[in-house]
């Protein structure tokens, strides 16, 4: 799920910036990294031991 | 009721016709029924042509009132003549334009299953005459009846026939082993890898023109949540493929698409506060 998170914000980023909007779409991307981590540690959580 | 299936369109009819007019007025009064009709004719007609097939599915005879026997052929053909008349002659009331419209589209409804024509077996036809009469019609004939031509109107006409083609590539891929067996259509002509590419494809329109609206300022920023979710769907359908198991996708269930939507609401709407 935080996955689309992730995704949405990177292509609202991306609108913002091509609208000239740099400060929305640099918030914007910061949110779709955090996210991106976010899912990148419960991801390494869920594999199995050894 | 049953015969109509109204459960299944009551819903997107409401919201196809008030996202394209939606002022509670004499045109308004007379588009609601007109689509009303249409939808009804369209079920219905599929039920009576469909009554043979059905009736080799345990599920699907008991959803098919004909395939069971509770409604007689006679009483059948008695309602959709009623249903054709009653949405002749209230889209003849709104205009010229709207009553061949809507005639028009009786023609491509009642043929999509209705022999010798029966578009839902011609490859490429199916898929076409589903993505302009299901789901996306009430919407196109309430903007056609209203004479509202928007850039917001036309961008919400494609992203409704992209949805209706989504749902139709969708349902065909999850009855890929049984309708092998029977028919042909898009799904069994091209296989399901390359029918995986073809849900790409529809995904990846919406999702540029979205975008394409969006940044030349043509279009609110709300609609960006169209572009996002297609870029949501991409990515499940890409999962999807990894694994293999392509008859057992489901993208199109109801609470998968509410979670998604709510969760790519989020940016959506801080950008909306912001920009």
């Amino acid at each position: 799920m935080i996955i689309y998170l992730a995704l949405s914000s990177l292509l609202l980023s991306l609108h913002a910036l091509l609208r000239g909007r740099t400060g929305l779409s640099a918030s914007l991307l910061i949110l779709a990294a955090g996210a991106m981590l976010v899912q990148m540690v419960l991801r390494g959580r869920e594999e199995p031991p050894g | 009721m049953r015969f109509f299936r109204t459960q299944h369109w009551t819903f997107h009819i409401l919201l196809g016709v008030f996202l394209a007019y939606s002022r509670m007025d004499y045109l308004m009064s007379l588009i609601l029924p007109v689509v009303f009709c249409q939808q009804a004719f369209l079920f219905a007609s599929n039920d009576y042509f469909d009554r043979e097939i059905d009736a080799q599915d345990p599920k699907k005879r008991n959803r098919n009132v004909l395939s069971s026997g509770e409604l007689s052929l006679k009483k059948a053909r008695s309602v959709l003549g009623i249903l054709v008349f009653a949405s002749v002659a209230l889209s003849a009331c709104m205009g010229i334009i709207p009553f061949l419209v809507n005639s028009g589209w009786l023609v491509l409804a009642a043929f999509y299953t209705a022999p010798p024509i029966r578009f839902k077996k011609r490859v490429g036809f199916d898929l076409l005459v589903h993505g302009t009469t299901v789901l996306s019609f009430p919407f196109l004939f309430a903007m056609v009846a209203s004479g509202s031509y928007t850039v917001r109107n036309g961008f919400i006409g494609v992203v409704l026939v992209c949805i209706s083609l989504l749902a139709q590539v969708l349902q065909e891929v999850r009855d890929f082993e049984t309708d092998s067996l029977i028919e042909r259509n898009t799904v069994i002509a091209l296989g399901l890898q390359r029918s995986f590419g073809i849900l790409l494809v529809i995904l990846f329109v919406p999702l540029i023109l979205s975008s394409f609206l969006v940044v030349t300022g043509r279009i609110s920023v709300v609609f960006s949540i169209v572009g996002s979710l297609c870029l949501c769907w991409m990515y499940d359908l890409h999962r999807t493929w990894r694994t293999g198991r392509l008859t057992e996708i489901n993208i199109n269930a109801f609470g998968d698409i509410l979670r998604r939507t709510a969760v790519c609401m989020v940016p959506v709407v801080l950008a909306w506060i912001a920009w």
